[in-house]
């Protein structure tokens, strides 16, 4: 019983389930900012939905994780093209 | 004027004889002479006027006042001593140049006029009859020609032809130049060079087309001419009519009205340069600018080009400053752009890195196993969350979500407490 505690432990109750995207290894493409923007706001929505289940909810959240992440990316990635010098 | 009796005596009394042609003149010479010892006044009209070597041959006639046919012919000339000494005489009476006289009384006598003269009959044996002229009414030919003048100005003025071609547009660059004058006089040469050694290296188009600049045959050659440019107009932008050279030279033919008439109807503007030391001819006051002399008119065309170029180079570097100015406003306008574009997309930058944060701290709060360490549990049926107590019931199979482990459990009892 300790053992599959310690297992479970291990394993983390709340361990996100792997994505689609984690699980092809590679981001969408192609790649569009609003339309992860708009992804990210309805997850966010859902996921106050009761009647969303568990591995769903925790699915999502990993999914808007990695959103925010590529969306957060390409700010990086465009912020030098608004810094070019007159 | 006396008559000699001789001749009716002599004639009654001639043997009937053949004689050689040179007799009969001889003796028609010695009967001229003896009957006209003396010279006479004579007015009449003439009808040609020719200048040769100094000496003047003047074609008189007088017409029937009322059918204008020619009733009397007669030829009188004037020799170059003669018009010398009349010249020198007149010169001396009102204290005038000789040379200045002399073109007065060339420029004053022409065909057409009635004139007053002293003449003396003269009769040779080789030419025949002629009149020579020992003196001039200088108020008869003056005020002939001032009159004709003023009824050519009147007409002129009256049809409009006076400022016609005044009126003209002038070109903008006078460069394409029509000359009426005759090839070998000294002015289209004087005109060419002049025109040539201009400082400021312009070129100038000129075609010149061959015209009596002098004599009877001056009006009708000059307004072929201005047909045949008229028609060749696109060609050119102004026509110049220049002549010079000899002083004595006859004026005269460019006061004609017709030819003053059709150089007003000149579809390009004149330019004369006939010269003109005694008097403005009619010409000069009909053609858009008129001139002294045929360098003069090489003179003005420098200048008109020389304003024509300058106008050029000040048009140029407005347009240059022009463009600059748009250059300067567009760099001006595309930094104020890229300024703008700048701050829009930072501001859209930041905005969009808050939303982000904004969401990502949505997700973790919504996260259960925060939930769970804030000592929340989960309660899930059928993969389905739970969030009230009606959605179970007794006896459901139910998973309890701890920070730490499921628990799968049984409902036993419900009892709803209000």
């Amino acid at each position: 019983m300790n053992n599959k505690k310690d297992k479970k432990n291990n394993l983390n109750v709340f361990q996100e389930p792997e994505s689609d995207y984690q699980a092809q290894n590679k981001e969408p493409k192609p790649f569009s900012y609003e339309e992860a923007l708009q992804e990210i706001q309805q997850i966010v929505e859902d996921m106050q939905q009761p009647s969303i289940g568990m591995d769903e909810l925790l699915k999502k959240n990993a999914r808007a994780n990695v959103l925010i992440e590529l969306c957060q990316q390409k700010l990086q990635a465009i912020k030098p093209k608004f810094d070019i010098p007159f | 004027m006396q008559f000699n009796p001789f001749f009716t005596i002599a004639a009654s009394q001639i043997p009937l004889r053949t004689y050689t042609l040179y007799e009969l003149n001889e003796f028609l010479r010695r009967v001229v002479a003896m009957n006209f010892p003396e010279s006479v006044w004579v007015t009449a009209e003439t009808i040609q006027v020719r200048w040769a070597r100094g000496h003047c041959y003047i074609d008189l006639v007088e017409k029937n006042a009322a059918s204008s046919e020619i009733e009397a012919r007669m030829l009188a000339m004037m020799w170059a001593g003669d018009f010398r000494r009349i010249c020198r005489a007149r010169a001396t009476e009102y204290n005038k140049e000789e040379e200045i006289v002399q073109n007065e009384i060339t420029s004053l006598l022409k065909a057409g006029i009635n004139i007053r003269i002293k003449v003396r009959a003269d009769f040779s044996e080789f030419h025949g009859m002629k009149l020579i002229v020992e003196e001039l009414d200088f108020t008869e030919i003056a005020g002939n020609q001032a009159l004709e003048r003023l009824e050519t100005i009147r007409y002129l003025k009256n049809t409009g032809a006076l400022h016609r071609n005044k009126k003209l547009k002038a070109p903008v660059s006078w460069q394409r130049i029509a000359v009426i004058s005759s090839e070998t006089a000294a002015g289209w040469e004087d005109f060419q060079a002049h025109l040539q050694q201009n400082p400021f290296n312009f070129t100038f188009e000129l075609t010149l087309f061959k015209a009596a600049m002098q004599g009877i045959y001056l009006q009708n050659e000059i307004i072929t001419k201005l047909k045949a440019i008229e028609l060749l107009q696109h060609k050119f932008d102004a026509i110049v009519m220049v002549r010079g050279g000899g002083s004595k030279t006859d004026l005269g033919g460019f006061d004609n009205k017709w030819l003053c008439e059709a150089a007003s109807h000149a579809p390009l503007p004149i330019v004369s340069g006939i010269g003109h030391e005694i008097d403005e001819s009619i010409l000069d006051m009909v053609a858009f600018k008129s001139l002294k002399t045929p360098t003069a008119v090489a003179d003005f065309l420098i200048e008109q080009q020389r304003q024509y170029y300058n106008a050029l180079v000040q048009a140029r570097q407005k347009a240059q400053r022009i463009v600059y100015q748009r250059i300067e406003q567009s760099i001006t306008l595309l930094q104020q752009q890229k300024m703008r574009m700048q701050w829009i997309g930072h501001y859209y930058i930041a905005q969009q890195t808050q939303h982000l944060a904004h969401l990502s701290k949505m997700l973790q709060a919504h996260h259960p196993q925060k939930l769970a360490e804030q000592g929340y549990v989960l309660i899930e049926k059928n993969g389905k969350r739970i969030i009230d107590s009606e959605s179970i019931d007794y006896k459901d199979l139910i998973k309890i979500y701890f920070k730490d482990s499921v628990i799968n459990a049984q409902i036993i009892d419900k009892k709803t407490e209000t």
